[in-house]
């Protein structure tokens, strides 16, 4: 297949890569409709993100059409359109119990890696370095999408969300008012409301962030 | 939407500055504004009530003198990140206000000015966002029409235009703000 790949600081590559193949029974494999280019990924274009690898497959913003399901994903089906978080979870864990799902314990295979430099692994992520698993993104006309029965959001084919191909935005900039309460009741979505947003501090990102 | 009675975006980029008035924003150029001095007219001296770093660690190094030094401590292997916009954050934040950071830092930060985020009683909030607690409702407000976020897409392309594009839009050429792929058209 056809995908983004990154050799090195400034050189991001369209080239012919291996399909993605189902790993787990778990995983589903989806045919990329739209992906974007964020601008945590002019970081890696950079070349300022450690444990990166040439050839890595680049994307973490990411909606497709499911085409293959892993034999214990009960959860989505062949044709499902769906939105792909840029965070991977197993919906498990003490983390992703509580809401964390950011901070999943499972998700990243190279935990040992981001544990030297950080204390703690947070939860793996779509091609974003080897030290956050190592995944491979979703700037590609496939995607392996792990623990798919946790993540993916489905959307009607015919709703306003295929024609909004930007969504992962939305969910990207949340990040300022993550999960504060104690209970799953008193858990709204709370980006703006309680602080009045009053003062948006931007130079790279600062459209998103308005899209609050 | 939620609440927020004022927004003051905070750019240099002519596109993305006029985006934010659009959006209703009152907008300041940190290239010609003292960032500090103008906050502090707009809120009557007290300061903001929550400051978001959307930013992160690659800010514009000729905006002040502390990039400056930061660049140079990071091309010397002395640093690992520019926080300028986290400090700058942190100072035009109102008593017991909110710091949340969005953008990505990796390593090691240097002269955060923790004296004043603890003196003042600031709350941070930072991470990479559990995308699925949030996931569920943020669709419900794009499907019902609440929220249209794709007013921002500037480009949309095939993965062959990808490399391209990777470059403009860290250049900032062609008025990019946002660039979405179609890999099947």
């Amino acid at each position: 297949m056809k995908a983004l790949t990154w050799h090195g600081k400034s050189d991001v590559r369209c080239e012919s890569v291996p399909d993605p193949k189902i790993q787990d029974g778990r995983d589903a494999i989806i045919k990329v409709t739209a992906c974007a280019i964020c601008g945590s990924d002019l970081h890696l274009f950079d070349g300022i993100m450690p444990t990166m690898e040439k050839g890595d497959v680049l994307g973490h913003e990411t909606m497709g059409e499911v085409v293959e399901v892993g034999t214990h994903n009960t959860k989505l089906k062949v044709g499902d359109r769906v939105v792909v978080p840029f965070t991977i979870a197993c919906g498990e864990c003490f983390f992703c119990r509580n809401g964390f799902y950011s901070g999943c314990e499972r998700s990243n295979p190279n935990a040992k890696q981001a544990e030297k430099l950080w204390g703690h692994s947070p939860a793996g992520l779509f091609g974003y370095s080897h030290m956050l698993g190592g995944f491979a993104g979703g700037q590609a006309e496939y995607m392996r999408v792990p623990y798919a029965d946790v993540g993916p959001y489905r959307y009607q084919r015919d709703s306003r969300m295929s024609r909004c191909c930007s969504c992962q935005i939305s969910s990207r900039q949340a990040t300022w008012r993550p999960i504060s309460a104690t209970s799953k009741a008193e858990r709204p979505l709370r980006y703006g409301a309680a602080d009045r947003l009053a003062n948006l501090q931007s130079r790279a990102h600062s459209c998103w962030a308005l899209s609050g | 939407m939620l609440g927020a009675e004022r927004v003051i975006a905070i750019d240099t980029v002519p596109e993305r500055l006029a985006l934010a008035t659009k959006s209703g924003a009152i907008t300041l150029d940190f290239m010609k504004e003292d960032i500090y001095e103008r906050i502090q007219e707009l809120t009557q001296g007290r300061g903001a009530d929550a400051c978001i770093d959307a930013v992160g660690t690659e800010p514009e190094t000729k905006a002040s003198v502390d990039s400056v030094i930061d660049r140079i401590k990071v091309a010397t292997f002395m640093g690992t990140d520019r926080p300028h916009v986290l400090r700058q954050a942190i100072q035009c934040c109102r008593n017991f206000g909110t710091v949340s950071i969005v953008g990505v830092y990796g390593g090691m930060l240097d002269n955060i000015p923790m004296g004043s985020a603890i003196n003042r009683g600031l709350t941070f909030r930072m991470a990479q966002t559990p995308v699925q607690h949030y996931l569920p409702k943020l669709m419900e407000r794009i499907e019902k029409g609440e929220i249209d976020p794709s007013f921002v897409i500037t480009h949309r392309a095939t993965l062959d235009e990808g490399p391209d594009l990777y470059k403009t839009f860290r250049a900032k050429k062609d008025g990019c703000i946002k660039v979405v792929m179609k890999p099947f058209g």
